[in-house]
């Protein structure tokens, strides 16, 4: 197997660099958040969304969120993640849904076998529809 | 080239159901990529590829720096970093480990740096099952064919030939439906996840500054390789590191669109580090295996080192007339197109395929298109003199150099030049208009060969200077 300090040694001979030698100043990083209000960003979020032929929904309030997943699940048995904000919105509480799974095999099982899952997001991006959750699912 | 070269590419141009499959998806990835960087969708786009540019530069000109930033923050969250030379030593890696966890069958996420090492095939040797999981990937392992496309690797295959395959190989009706296809791939590759004890990706990014490892995908093959097995490594070639997490804003807009038309792909996983205490799912141990396998060598290159950039979007395939006529398999590595000509020489050594530079139009669409600006044309023509030097060192293709001496000679005697050029008007003539095939007594050697491929329109009777002369 090849030492870590070959490689590295092989790395800084190639390039000419000194053991511990600093880098050169790196490019300023490029992030341009384009500017837009709340409701642009909702439209725009739905848009990207239904562009890949997924279904959007906009609630009032939690009770409105845990109806309309009641109305999706339509009887159907559903696994919900951890996610504080579903058990706020009552989504963990209804009957046909299971959630606060903590052994790896009876998560899988699940995972594998119910007809839907449930997910919260801690980011929604605008411009490409795309959910970021943060944890490891 | 070989003769069996010129006949593989021969056989393909014939086959027209090949070409039509090549052509037409190359060409709806090319127009996918031009609707999503147009000015009016992404005005920035220039300024994108320049810092991309910019980063990736900086990023390979203190490489070191980075490994060992990269390789404190992996170590920091639990995971391990590991240095390999080469394919056999990943190998090695992975079966010693597989071995002590009692491992049988590892699933894989696509990944090209696995397979310029080839390692299924160096683990199917060593009695490891490695199963690929993305769709196109596990087609092509089924037909044991090595990848056509960079990203879609089994972009040559109609769905009949999906087929036939799947029928052979996997036992089940003929179904002819990709929907179906796709179903009955998922439920082989599901049984697959859950009986792995190991999953091994690439990485499309290692960011030094948190020590993730960054992976595109549109399929969820990714996310299932990644966390169901309680073992994960990532295999990944030095150069596919960043500075910070901060950069991705720019290589991600750029990959997804370059790739396949995506503003941004269906799934973006970061994995850092095995699983923590309260997390129920999850890989226990994390790995990430840095690859040497001729990157140091090209590194100390300066101006070619910039080869180091590419982040395998595969554009520059989809662009490229060359590519698209003689398709993946005729080149000689895995890496083909206008980038395989590039890497493969400086990997393998020009000594390898020392043709392959030269199996270029140099029409420049490729660096064009390349999202970290690239310069694959004149990279192209640095290693085509160094070949031609390689063979003036070796004494090969003295015929050549001699012509090319007497060319110069002529060229330097304006009277000579004009006797030649009466000369080849007297006796060069063609009924078709060209010229396909030299005079009998010089069809021999270089000119033969050249001819072979080109036509030439017949010099003209009267010179311009006997024109100029009787004006």
């Amino acid at each position: 197997m090849m030492s870590r300090e070959n490689l590295l040694h092989r790395v800084r001979t190639a390039l000419g660099r000194n053991v511990d030698q600093p880098p050169a100043p790196a490019p300023p990083p490029r992030i341009v958040v384009p500017e837009a209000g709340m409701e642009e960003r909702i439209a725009r979020m739905f848009a990207a969304i239904e562009a890949l032929a997924g279904k959007t929904y906009r609630v009032p309030g939690a009770a409105g969120a845990r109806d309309t997943v009641a109305a999706i699940l339509d009887g159907r048995c559903a696994l919900a993640s951890d996610s504080c904000f579903l058990q706020e919105c009552g989504i963990t509480a209804l009957p046909n849904v299971r959630s606060g799974v903590s052994e790896r095999a009876e998560l899988r099982e699940l995972a594998a076998t119910l007809a839907a899952g449930i997910t919260s997001a801690d980011y929604a991006l605008a411009d490409t529809g795309t959910l970021v959750p943060r944890r490891r699912a | 080239m070989s003769a069996a070269f010129d006949e593989r590419i021969r056989k393909n141009l014939a086959d027209e159901a090949l070409q039509q499959a090549v052509y037409a998806g190359t060409a709806r990835l090319a127009a996918k990529r031009g609707e999503v960087v147009a000015d009016a969708v992404l005005p920035d786009y220039q300024e994108l590829r320049a810092q991309a540019n910019a980063v990736k530069k900086h990023t390979i000109e203190n490489l070191d720096h980075y490994l060992r930033q990269f390789e404190a923050n992996v170590a920091a969250r639990g995971g391990k970093v590991v240095y390999c030379r080469d394919g056999g030593e990943v190998a090695e890696f992975i079966v010693k480990l597989a071995r002590e966890r009692g491992v049988s069958v590892l699933v894989k996420a696509k990944s090209m740096t696995s397979e310029e090492i080839g390692l299924n095939e160096h683990l199917e040797e060593r009695g490891v099952e490695a199963v690929e999981t993305d769709l196109g990937e596990y087609i092509i392992q089924l037909a044991r064919q090595r990848p056509y496309h960079i990203v879609a690797p089994a972009l040559h295959m109609t769905r009949y030939e999906v087929a036939d395959l799947f029928e052979r190989r996997l036992g089940v009706p003929r179904e002819t439906e990709i929907e179906r296809q796709t179903m009955i791939a998922r439920r082989v590759l599901r049984e697959k996840f859950l009986a792995a004890g190991m999953g091994v990706s690439g990485a499309n990014f290692l960011v030094a500054d948190s020590g993730a490892v960054a992976l595109v995908e549109n399929e969820g093959n990714i996310r299932l390789t990644t966390s169901a097995p309680k073992v994960h490594v990532a295999v990944a070639g030095i150069e596919k590191m960043i500075p910070r997490a901060q950069d991705l804003a720019v290589f991600l807009k750029l990959l997804g669109r370059s790739g396949t038309g995506q503003p941004l792909t269906v799934y973006t996983s970061f994995l850092s580090g095995p699983r923590r205490p309260g997390e129920i799912d999850g890989p226990d141990e994390f790995y990430v295996v840095l690859l040497d396998n001729g990157r140091t060598r090209l590194l100390a290159d300066q101006y070619k080192r910039q080869s180091l950039y590419c982040i395998r979007c595969g554009a520059c395939l989809n662009h490229c007339p060359v590519y698209r006529k003689i398709g993946g398999h005729n080149y000689p590595w895995v890496y083909s197109g206008p980038i395989g000509t590039v890497i493969s020489p400086q990997f393998l050594g020009i000594a390898h395929d020392p043709w392959l530079p030269f199996a270029s139009s140099l029409c420049g669409a490729c660096a064009e298109v390349c999202p970290v600006k690239i310069d694959i044309p004149n990279i192209l023509l640095a290693l085509r003199a160094e070949e031609k030097k390689q063979e003036a060192r070796e004494k090969k293709g003295r015929l050549e150099r001699l012509g090319f001496r007497m060319w110069a000679w002529v060229m330097c005697h304006p009277r000579i030049y004009a006797f030649a050029g009466r000369m080849a008007g007297a006796f060069l003539s063609s009924e078709d208009g060209w010229i396909s095939k030299p005079p009998p007594l010089m069809n021999v050697g270089p000119l033969a060969a050249w001819m072979s491929r080109r036509d030439l329109p017949p010099p003209p009777r009267r010179s311009f200077r006997d024109m100029w002369r009787s004006r």
